[in-house]
């Protein structure tokens, strides 16, 4: 009896011990390594804290979504897809606003200009179950392109899309086991730049050849909560973000910075000095404008997407948009 | 309580009570998360499993991996065989086969998956995994059986001059069968697994493994419950076929 009640007055404080560890109080903001923290990078930099207690997380594009499954993050950038599926009932989190509009490139061993030119060939796509992949899907099929994802149809008359890690773009182009990658930046500069005498160049644009020279890549999600109990803040934050532009334009030494003293310990940054300049930045097209403004914007992009990959997409209630203005 | 009841009890009652339990657990866990993306209920999961097997891409999944992980199967244990039949025969094929079979076994899976993946296609590199994998499972359990032959009966053999083939097909084969059947059950349950966790990561298309794969990055947790379920049945079906099968091969034998 006394070695079951003194387990379970261990058990007792074990768990109390922890709950000093969780400060409710504090605003969570959690982005995606990458552009996505591009796009907040200067309140990365100053640790804006609005009179408030806000924590910055910047963490890998695999954890973000589990920051919204958990209700960890009271604020977010995810991409639109995944805000979607996760947010779109409007129950716990609004969309605010776009914060990325598409950094997808294809590089690869000729310097073609034409997407037909693709025809034949195996291209490897980086998350090609998600917005990169999808949207170049749709791009292939949008301009009558055949193509597809399973190794033994592939022919002369269609393109082989092979999804791909990130981390073997290189090896892949080198053994000659794809002619062509999707990636993006910053991976786009770091892909080229193993590669000597314009071996490997940039081919296409996804924006250009999306049709619209953009589209919405990321949302800016943001926790009913935090906007019924602090609109201040969250406008106040909107603020900095739609003057974060300028910012990263002014002091491009201080973006990688800004983003690596928020990751977490040990993980590996995306940017570096090494990769990151004023071509990088430019590509990674960052800025931000109002979902609620532009939901027409979204929702067909989302309707594009879909029609690709159905499950790839949620259904937007009117409860998911917030209109800040 | 008569025997009858008895081992109506072992086999049937007592498995099912306990799945039951697992039900419950799952139930009360699903709804302590409410939330679908984070652990559906099992109703959800069933009626998703419905929805899968209506799905002609599902079956297309299911016979490929299937096929998959038979072909890896056999030649994991045609390897096997041989290669423990040399080492059994000659002494320096054993010493030299000993540290490689030490290596392969303790190569991280998830190394050689990855490894595969680099080196040859999404299709092709799962077999290889699982074939591999599998390989120092097998090899170990039917050289040990070799080596554990009745000698006493091998020499009677001998002495009454009985013909190798007989003395293969009716005293060796059946040893070696009793004694690594529960491992080849095992291993090819273990070969369902291995192929699965190699088709996720090599994103091989038309496969259990890929729609997991899609499953888990478009939040479709009912899905992926789904096709957990489907593989741990058909791991255990194939467990269970090897078991059936080994009454009829030793009376055969």
């Amino acid at each position: 009896m006394k070695k079951i009640f003194s387990l379970f007055a261990t058990m007792i404080c074990f768990c109390l011990a922890f709950t000093g560890c969780y400060d409710d109080n504090s605003i969570n903001v959690y982005v995606p390594d990458g552009a996505p923290a591009l796009s907040v990078s200067e309140m990365l930099y100053t640790n804006e804290q609005f009179n408030e207690n806000v924590t910055y997380n910047v963490v890998s594009a695999n954890e973000i979504a589990n920051t919204i499954l958990q209700q960890t993050a009271d604020i977010a950038i995810i991409p639109t897809n995944i805000a979607s599926k996760l947010c779109g009932d409007g129950k716990t989190y609004k969309a605010v606003g776009i914060c990325t509009f598409g950094n997808l490139y294809v590089i690869g061993k000729n310097d073609i200009t034409s997407l037909n030119e693709l025809t034949g060939e195996t291209v490897g796509c980086i998350q090609i179950q998600n917005v990169p992949g999808l949207t170049f899907q749709y791009i292939l099929k949008n301009n009558q392109i055949n193509y597809t994802l399973d190794e033994n149809e592939a022919n002369a008359n269609n393109v082989l899309l092979k999804g791909i890690e990130g981390t073997d773009v290189v090896a892949q182009l080198k053994t000659n086991k794809i002619s062509y990658a999707v990636v993006a930046e910053p991976l786009c500069a770091t892909a080229l730049s193993k590669f000597e005498n314009n071996e490997v160049v940039k081919v296409f644009d996804l924006q250009e050849l999306y049709g619209a020279n953009y589209y919405p890549q990321s949302l800016l999600v943001v926790k009913n909560s935090l906007i019924e109990n602090n609109l201040t803040f969250v406008k106040n934050f909107i603020n900095k973000m739609q003057n974060n532009k300028n910012w990263t334009n002014e002091n491009i030494d201080k973006c990688v910075e800004a983003i690596s003293n928020n990751l977490k310990t040990g993980a590996t940054p995306s940017f570096t000095n090494n990769n990151f300049n004023a071509e990088v930045l430019n590509n990674c097209n960052i800025g931000f404008m109002s979902a609620f403004e532009n939901k027409d914007f979204i929702e067909n992009y989302l309707s594009n997407l879909k029609s690709i990959e159905e499950n790839a997409v949620g259904n937007l209630s009117s409860e998911f948009w917030f209109n800040y203005e | 309580m008569n025997k009858k009841t008895k081992k109506i009890l072992e086999n049937v009652l007592y498995p099912i009570c306990v799945i039951v339990i697992i039900f419950l657990i799952w139930l009360i866990f699903a709804e302590i998360t409410n939330s679908e993306f984070i652990l559906p209920t099992p109703f959800q999961t069933f009626q998703e499993i419905g929805n899968l097997f209506s799905s002609g891409t599902f079956w297309i999944a299911f016979c490929n991996t299937l096929l998959r992980t038979l072909l890896a199967f056999l030649s994991s244990f045609v390897i096997a065989g041989l290669l423990a039949l040399l080492a059994f025969k000659f002494k320096a094929i054993e010493k030299i086969l000993s540290p490689f079979i030490s290596i392969i076994r303790a190569t991280p899976t998830i190394a050689v998956i990855l490894l595969f993946i680099i080196w040859t296609n999404a299709n092709i590199a799962p077999i290889l995994v699982s074939t591999l994998v599998v390989l120092p499972l097998l090899y170990t359990a039917i050289f040990s059986s070799l080596k554990n032959l009745d000698k006493d009966l091998l020499q009677m053999c001998k002495i009454y001059k009985i013909k190798n083939k007989d003395i293969i097909f009716k005293v060796c084969i059946p040893q070696v069968w009793a004694s690594t059947y529960l491992t080849v059950s095992s291993s090819l349950a273990l070969n369902l697994k291995l192929m699965v966790a190699a088709e996720v990561l090599a994103n091989t298309t038309k496969s259990l493994g890929g729609l997991m794969q899609g499953a888990k990055i478009y939040f479709e947790m009912s899905e992926l419950l789904a096709l957990t379920v489907v593989t741990v049945v058909l791991a255990l079906a194939l467990e269970y076929f090897v078991n059936l099968l080994n009454r009829p091969i030793r009376r055969w034998l």
